[in-house]
């Protein structure tokens, strides 16, 4: 249940959620997997991080949500953006070092 | 759409295994050169294979998004065709959600509402009653 | 293959300055480190997934009389947040057969003979769900142990990568656990630092290969929620004090002067 607003919910809640975390996991996983072929330092492979992670985040709204997230998410920027910040992060870091000590 | 989902996976599978051999096989001949020599320190990634991974990153992010399908449902009246709604989620709001359910008649919770013991039989017979009534006045 | 590791990498750090220096490692090495401990920690997860749901609990019944007694206090209250949605009558009969049946307590739970709060060893419930999140906490912690003492025991002793960052130097006692040296950049790490590392970036691998299994527990979500337990307000005096707010609550219809608030909005 969220603000006064909207009174009902519904199960699409968790689908919704579940599918963009789909999206994230996996391009998360490749940028990493991309950064470490790419034998990115510090910075630059964390500065990919964060330019992937918020254009891919951009293109889902503009594609999947069709410029309207608040119809399919409660709190669209927390969802989107905030939520799985932390968990794509250490997955980028691990696909990362992963690929960049095998490469390397 | 989600042919080509696949088929881009695979082929940006390709493009950055590709990729990462292609750098490996480079940092192994890099490291063979002399430690101090000058031509060791300018020497970078190819710019081929610096495109290639990139392109092969950029290719799986469009297939994973092109493996998103609009939503779809068959109409109970009309014409028997998939009609393809315009959005690939659904809809949070109960009074958005529930429009494919409330156009086919479709009661989610229908295996407790019609479970024998919630039906209210004296009604429904009366309104079987008035049924055939009215159906029999009709035939005649 | 450490200890030749060992003497190959003793050769050529014993020329080279502190900072990042360039350590030649054997290929292999990482082939046959990176790549087990991978393996082994997606199938140990996947293997927890599993067992997970075959130790899960059962979804847990209310027994009716208890669901009865929540529902007609939900049913007071629902009346006194939204009663100016009814006309005057409507709210009024439904408030005076409210109070009837709340102060009379028709609904209320017999308790056992004590009347005291159930320990939570004793109560079914409780105590199931104790039991159902200490074995979630165990199945957890046992993987990561038994791993953990895995990977210092077999791959221990030698450096194994390089790490993309740097880190602080507070990391390297905990990242270089095998290897002890002063000079050596916190950015070449053991065996052990892969497997911190993964901790903390399985989830969205997990994600990916197990999207059948549901990892939320559902069946907790869907619980009603009870009223009466240790500690809460016990029904008895809810819905005492619900019949006397219904006694005293004024209901202010909307359907109150509505004919002038359409005139005025309309003219």
């Amino acid at each position: 249940m969220s603000s006064i607003d909207e009174i009902t919910s519904s199960d699409y809640v968790l689908g919704n959620k579940k599918s963009l975390l789909w999206v994230q996991d996996s391009t998360a996983l490749v940028f990493g997997i991309g950064a470490g072929i790419l034998q990115l330092e510090s910075f630059k492979g964390f500065a990919m991080f964060v330019v992937g992670y918020l254009s891919v985040a951009l293109l889902y709204i503009i594609w999947i949500c069709r410029l309207q997230p608040a119809k399919y998410y409660q709190s669209p920027i927390n969802d989107i953006f905030i939520e799985s910040f932390v968990r794509e992060l250490t997955g980028y870091v691990m696909a990362w070092t992963f690929s960049y000590a095998l490469v390397g | 759409m989600a042919l080509l989902s696949t088929i881009l996976i695979l082929f940006s599978s390709a493009l950055i295994l590709h990729s990462g051999f292609s750098s490996h096989e480079f940092h192994q001949l890099l490291k063979s050169l002399p430690q101090d020599s000058h031509s060791y320190l300018g020497h970078q990634l190819p710019k081929d294979i610096q495109y290639e991974a990139i392109a092969g990153i950029i290719t799986f992010t469009i297939a994973v998004f092109f493996s998103f399908k609009k939503l779809t449902y068959y109409p109970l009246q009309g014409p028997q065709k998939l009609i393809t709604l315009n959005h690939y989620l659904h809809e949070i709001r109960m009074n958005k959600a529930t429009n494919v359910d409330n156009l086919i008649g479709n009661d989610p919770y229908g295996e407790i509402n019609h479970t024998p013991n919630f039906i209210d039989i004296h009604a429904k017979r009366e309104e079987t009653k008035r049924w055939l009534e009215q159906n029999d006045k009709k035939e005649i | 293959m450490a200890l030749s590791v060992w003497s190959v990498w003793s050769l050529i750090t014993a020329g080279s300055a502190g900072a990042v220096a360039e350590l030649t490692l054997d290929p292999k090495l990482k082939y046959w480190v990176l790549l087990p401990i991978s393996i082994v920690m997606v199938l140990t997860g996947i293997l927890r997934q599993y067992i997970m749901d075959l130790i899960a609990p059962n979804t847990k019944g209310v027994p009716r009389v208890k669901l009865t007694e929540s529902q007609w206090i939900y049913k007071a209250q629902a009346l006194l947040a939204n009663g100016s949605n009814l006309s005057a009558e409507a709210f009024q009969l439904r408030k005076e057969h409210l109070i009837e049946v709340l102060a009379g307590g028709k609904y209320l739970v017999k308790l056992n003979t004590d009347g005291q709060a159930p320990s939570p060893l004793s109560d079914p419930n409780l105590s199931e769900n104790m039991f159902s999140m200490a074995k979630g906490n165990l199945a957890n912690f046992i993987p990561q142990t038994i791993i953990m003492w895995w990977v210092n025991h077999f791959f221990a002793g030698f450096v194994l990568m390089k790490l993309p960052f740097p880190l602080t130097p507070r990391f390297k006692e905990m990242l270089q656990s095998g290897v002890m040296t002063a000079d050596l950049d916190v950015r070449w790490v053991s065996s052990i630092s892969w497997y911190f590392i993964s901790v903390l970036g399985l989830n969205p691998v997990y994600n990916l290969l197990l999207s059948d299994t549901e990892s939320i527990d559902i069946n907790a979500a869907q619980q009603p929620p009870t009223m009466g337990g240790p500690g809460e307000p016990q029904p008895e005096a809810v819905m005492k004090g619900l019949a006397n707010d219904l006694t005293i609550a004024e209901n202010e219809s909307c359907f109150d002067d509505i004919e002038q608030r359409v005139l005025e909005k309309y003219s």
